[in-house]
């Protein structure tokens, strides 16, 4: 049986193959749509409880709601009016009215509150003319009023108001990074006493820079090492990297507290060799941070390093040094490129997880040494200000992004090894 | 083969294409039948292994139809199709003994305990594997571990036992003779192979019909003998053993023979198949084995002087490279000798072969 | 790194420089995990040597019912249930996305997996937000959902890793020797990726178990768990009892790398059994 004559069919596409190919493209989205419907349920789950609370960050950073809803009136009316000159009586009356009804029904802490975050001291001003309000028995209001305190007044108060009037601002974002908008719209640097964002942004990119650059300094010797030990040693070192990496990082810096502390082991210990005469400080500053974050970053410049660099056969560098490459030449133009990829994978690891520290400096750290990730916390915990921490979390949610689309590409390369 | 072999597999103008615009397998008419062996025998990329996996269920036929004893295969999912499948790297179970990966197709089928354990010990019996039961099969060596796929395709005594390049991972020695083993198997078990590899030594040795797949189309089926012998095209001549082409044109014809000028003008008389028409362009194949050096004078129509060009011992023979009819690349297979030890480089030589050997092809 | 041989005086000097920084980088390692154990046997309260006695007096207060052992069943009712739903929705999704392509499989990919890049304290703030508009704050619930969203990239980072290396002719066999896919799925695929979906489920554990910047944000008193109570113990006083707690865990983390270890080789070892 001989099959008939004729070429494997690259005919032309007549109508029959296009329903042809129809046919089978719908078969292939049926395959696709099963496998989809295995990864929906995470992906639905990721997207509402991480990506949207994620994405709503940029909603709270200029969300400004609290003035508008204490005092509705008084926000329209400020709104309304061009700030050159007091607002007149009308605005006084209306301000009376508001907080006098808000100070009764205990609303007017929250719209204090967002006042003193324009004029620091302006809540308790709020608060003590809500408590005095009872004594202004009718008009004119606005002399009234600057009776009760001069500062109602002032204009620069007034302006305040009236940059607080909401519904949505620019100042979180702003603050974050030193600037504000001036009451006639411009945009200024923020007075001197604001201006600590940019420097928490610089400290936090220097700590990260360093605990980088020790990490690599020290990571890739032992990287080298154990790749190039033999099996049994390789098996033991390998294990003393990974014991730190899967032990609790609060444990680990526990270990650190109670080594670095004024009277802790290691200040015992060398004056107990008379190497030093009085205690150092390790705790509370820089130098603790430092030593502290790169003894838990190690690990992950050690390991994407090493699963790198056991795939490199020794020939290599043999082949080298037989073809008249000195040691130094022979590392740079054979060895340092092949490890180019797991050495990436490295620095983008720690650098994106240095970047985000909050405990080990929280606990180890000083006042001066704190990070980003310690402003976040302060202004959503401690303090209730959602915007400025949203306006911050956005700052160093863009130094991450920066860098995220080669990590992402380091991950699905694969030199990403996780044990 | 009996007189009238029963059919088991159809193929109707099965085709397969991934695209939609390029046909992997096109116009596929093949039936195999019951108690064959059948070898698919193609170079890589011929569509054989896609043709398998058409049988077994793996992939969709594009058009045409597959039947089983007269039942379209149409919808009928792998688990039922009730074949058993030797896959190229044996697909063993890693977590599994050998007795349980031998086990697995009487578990699926809810056969009792002790009649399980009864059918896997024979089925290890049967490729030599008895008391291994209990290793892993990464304890195994490459040949143990074919044996174990073949006893797992075989104890459910499919209807027909597809195999895929199933010696293919083996080293020469222990292929050569697996293949005999399995041709043992398929004697004494009286079951129904379809066999797919790209070695033409293992096809001839094994199959009763060989199918020789190119491009997505069968070029032809045959015995191995008759593949061998009377190769249908070029394409089967040039894949099928070692051949010699000459290019030419047919001078004349009379019954199955023909007198063909060669482009060197020498003229060659030649079988063909298929009637031919003076004038036509014709491509003349000959097997290394049947040019003889020094012929006997009588029943030898072609006779050449040839040079000797390169001379390759072989053991049993020696590989001559001759210079003739305007080329320097035919082969002659010399049987070692007192005469053939004599052939040096310049030497000249006569050769010549019979009509018979010689066949008429169309160019490709 | 073997010591050069044929070398010159500078290749020496170099090798051993090298030796020196990497054995100090190891001491540096491992070196504070170990020397804090041997305080928490201590029987006074200073953090350093030499040790006055040895007692078992921290672990006495480590096992009264408040903070510590309180936080223990916290911290472990936490891990488990998300061990157990993040090992589920990631192995599935993991399988889903081996299994076929779909229109933006490496963004959804890219996404399952962000959590990881993302700095924990923003994961934090945008979780808290979310919670307190649907009234998770201060529940089990609000803490294990939160747990569930970092511990589940690991678990498909690890099962896609050992989905990567699975040969599905191994399925093609079991479906020819008559196994339904269902059955395909629990007699073949799963006991072959198990180690690897086991690996991903001690990631998520341990994940949880270690995490304390989302429960800080989220958590109230009622769910304590054990790293909440260390920072908090650390920021506050430190004493040997919270060295006694930490050898605790540095001894469970030894028993996890083996654990983990174990689990790795013997998948790594079915895997090259499969190839020759």
């Amino acid at each position: 049986m001989i099959a008939p004559a004729g070429t494997a069919g690259e005919g032309p596409a007549g109508p029959a193959d296009r329903s042809l190919e129809a046919k089978l493209r719908r078969a292939e989205r049926r395959r696709s749509l099963k496998a989809f419907l295995l990864v929906a349920p995470l992906l639905l789950f990721i997207v509402v409880v991480f990506a949207g609370p994620i994405l709503s960050l940029l909603y709270f950073s200029v969300d400004d709601p609290k003035l508008a809803e204490v005092l509705p009136r008084t926000a329209q009316t400020v709104a309304a009016w061009d700030g050159a000159e007091l607002p007149g009586e009308d605005a006084y009356a209306t301000l009376v009215e508001e907080i006098r009804s808000a100070y009764a029904d205990r609303t007017v802490a929250a719209a204090a509150m967002r006042l003193n975050y324009e004029i620091s001291g302006f809540r308790s001003m709020v608060m003590r003319t809500g408590r005095k309000l009872r004594r202004i028995a009718g008009p004119p209001y606005k002399d009234a009023l600057i009776g009760l305190d001069e500062r109602w007044g002032d204009i620069a108060y007034w302006r305040a108001v009236k940059a607080s009037a909401g519904p949505y601002t620019t100042r979180y974002l702003l603050a974050a990074v030193d600037l504000q908008r001036q009451w006639d719209g411009s945009i200024g640097t923020a007075p001197p006493e604001r201006t600590i964002y940019i420097e928490y942004l610089q400290r936090t990119f220097w700590i990260s820079f360093w605990v980088l650059a020790c990490c690599i300094a020290i990571g890739y010797p032992m990287a080298f090492l154990i790749a190039t030990s033999g099996k049994r040693w390789s098996r033991f070192l390998l294990v003393l990297v990974l014991l730190p990496f899967w032990t609790s990082l609060l444990v680990r810096t526990a270990a650190w507290v109670v080594l670095l502390q004024n009277k802790g082991i290691i200040n015992d210990f060398l004056l107990y060799g008379d190497i030093i005469d009085e205690p150092l400080t390790l705790i509370f500053n820089r130098t603790g941070v430092y030593i502290a974050m790169v003894h838990i970053l190690l690990p992950f410049m050690v390991l994407p390093l090493y699963a790198v660099m056991r795939n490199i056969p020794a020939s290599q560098m043999r082949a080298a040094a037989s073809l008249g490459a000195k040691p130094l030449a022979s590392f740079l133009s054979v060895y340092l490129p092949q490890t180019l990829p797991g050495l990436g994978a490295g620095c983008i690891l720690v650098f994106i997880l240095a970047l985000g520290f909050y405990i080990t400096p929280a606990l180890i750290g000083g006042a001066s040494d704190q990070m980003l990730s310690y402003l976040i916390a302060e202004f959503a915990t401690r303090t209730g200000n959602w915007g400025m921490a949203s306006a911050i979390a956005i700052l160093l949610l863009l130094s991450v992004a920066a860098l995220y689309p080669i990590y992402r590409g380091l991950v699905r390369g694969g030199s990403f090894r996780l044990t | 083969m009996d007189d009238e072999p029963e059919v088991l597999v159809r193929f109707r103008d099965v085709e397969k294409t991934y695209d939609g615009r390029v046909n992997v397998v096109d116009r596929l008419n093949l039936e195999i039948c019951k108690g064959e062996f059948l070898t698919l025998l193609g170079p890589s990329g011929s569509g054989k292994t896609t043709i398998l996996l058409m049988l077994a269920g793996f992939e969709a036929v594009t058009a045409g139809d597959i039947t089983l004893n007269h039942r379209s295969l149409r919808n009928v999912p792998p688990f039922r199709r009730n074949m058993g499948i030797v896959f190229q790297n044996y697909a063993l179970f890693p977590h599994k003994s050998v007795f349980q990966n031998v086990a697995f197709p009487l578990v699926q089928r809810r056969i009792p305990r002790p009649a399980i354990r009864e059918k896997v010990e024979a089925a290890l019996r049967m490729v030599d594997l008895a008391g291994l039961g209990e290793r892993r099969p990464n304890q195994l060596s490459g040949g143990q571990q074919q044996r174990v796929a073949l006893a797992r395709a075989l104890v459910f005594e499919p209807e027909i036992v597809l195999m895929d390049e199933p010696l293919g991972a083996l080293d020469k020695k222990l292929r050569e003779q697996m293949q005999i083993e399995i041709k043992h198997l398929h004697e004494q078990l009286d079951m129904t192979v379809a066999y797919v590899t790209h070695d033409q030594g293992e096809a001839l040795t094994m199959s009763d019909r060989v199918a020789i797949m190119n491009d997505g189309l069968i070029q032809q089926v045959g015995s191995p003998h008759e593949v061998y012998e009377e190769p249908a095209n070029a394409f089967v001549a040039n894949f099928i053993g070692e051949n010699n082409s000459f290019e030419g044109r047919i001078e004349s014809t009379s019954g199955g023979e023909c007198a063909v000028r060669l482009t060197s003008g020498d003229t060659v008389r030649a079988r063909s198949a298929t009637p031919r028409a003076s004038g036509e362009p014709a491509l003349l194949s000959l097997r290394p084995e049947r040019l003889t050096i020094d012929p006997a004078l009588d029943g030898v129509a072609n006779r050449f002087s040839a040079t000797v060009v390169e001379v390759i011992y072989f053991g049993a023979h020696n590989r001559v490279r001759l210079a003739m009819a305007g080329r320097d690349d035919i082969i002659a297979l010399a049987p070692a000798g007192p005469r053939s030890d004599a052939l040096a480089t310049g030497k000249t030589v006569e050769v010549g072969w019979s009509p018979e050997h010689c066949r008429v092809l169309a160019p490709e | 790194m073997a010591a050069p041989v044929n070398a010159t005086r500078g290749q020496h000097v170099w090798y051993w420089c090298l030796r020196l920084i990497c054995a100090l980088g190891f001491v540096f390692l491992i070196g504070p995990i170990v020397v804090i154990v041997p305080i928490s046997f201590s029987s006074g309260s200073f953090l350093s040597y030499p040790l006055p006695g040895l007692s078992m007096r921290w672990y006495d207060a480590v096992v009264e019912p408040f903070p510590w052992m309180f936080a223990l069943e916290n911290s472990l009712i936490v891990a488990t249930t998300v061990t157990v739903v993040a090992t589920t929705l990631g192995t599935l999704a993991a399988y889903g996305l081996t299994r076929a392509d779909f229109p933006g499989k490496p963004f959804v990919f890219a996404l399952l997996i962000s959590p990881l890049a993302v700095p924990l304290v923003i994961t934090a703030l945008g979780l808290y937000f979310f919670f307190a508009r649907v009234g998770l704050v201060q529940t089990h619930v609000g803490l294990i959902v939160a747990h569930v969203v970092l511990a589940v990239p690991f678990v498909v980072i690890t099962v896609s890793a050992t989905l990567k290396g699975f040969d599905w002719n191994l399925v093609r066999a079991a479906e020819s020797l008559g196994a339904r896919p269902l059955a395909a799925f629990f007699q073949v695929t799963l006991p072959l990726i198990l180690p690897g979906v086991l690996a991903g489920a001690v990631f998520a554990f341990v994940t949880s178990l270690d995490e304390v910047i989302v429960a800080l944000f989220v958590s109230g008193p009622a769910q304590l768990t054990l790293p909440r109570q260390l920072f908090t113990g650390l920021r506050d006083q430190v004493d040997p009892s919270i060295v006694a707690i930490a050898t605790i865990l540095i001894a469970f983390s030894v028993a996890l790398l083996i654990v983990v270890e174990l689990l790795l080789w013997r998948s790594a070892r079915q895997r090259s059994g499969k190839m020759d």
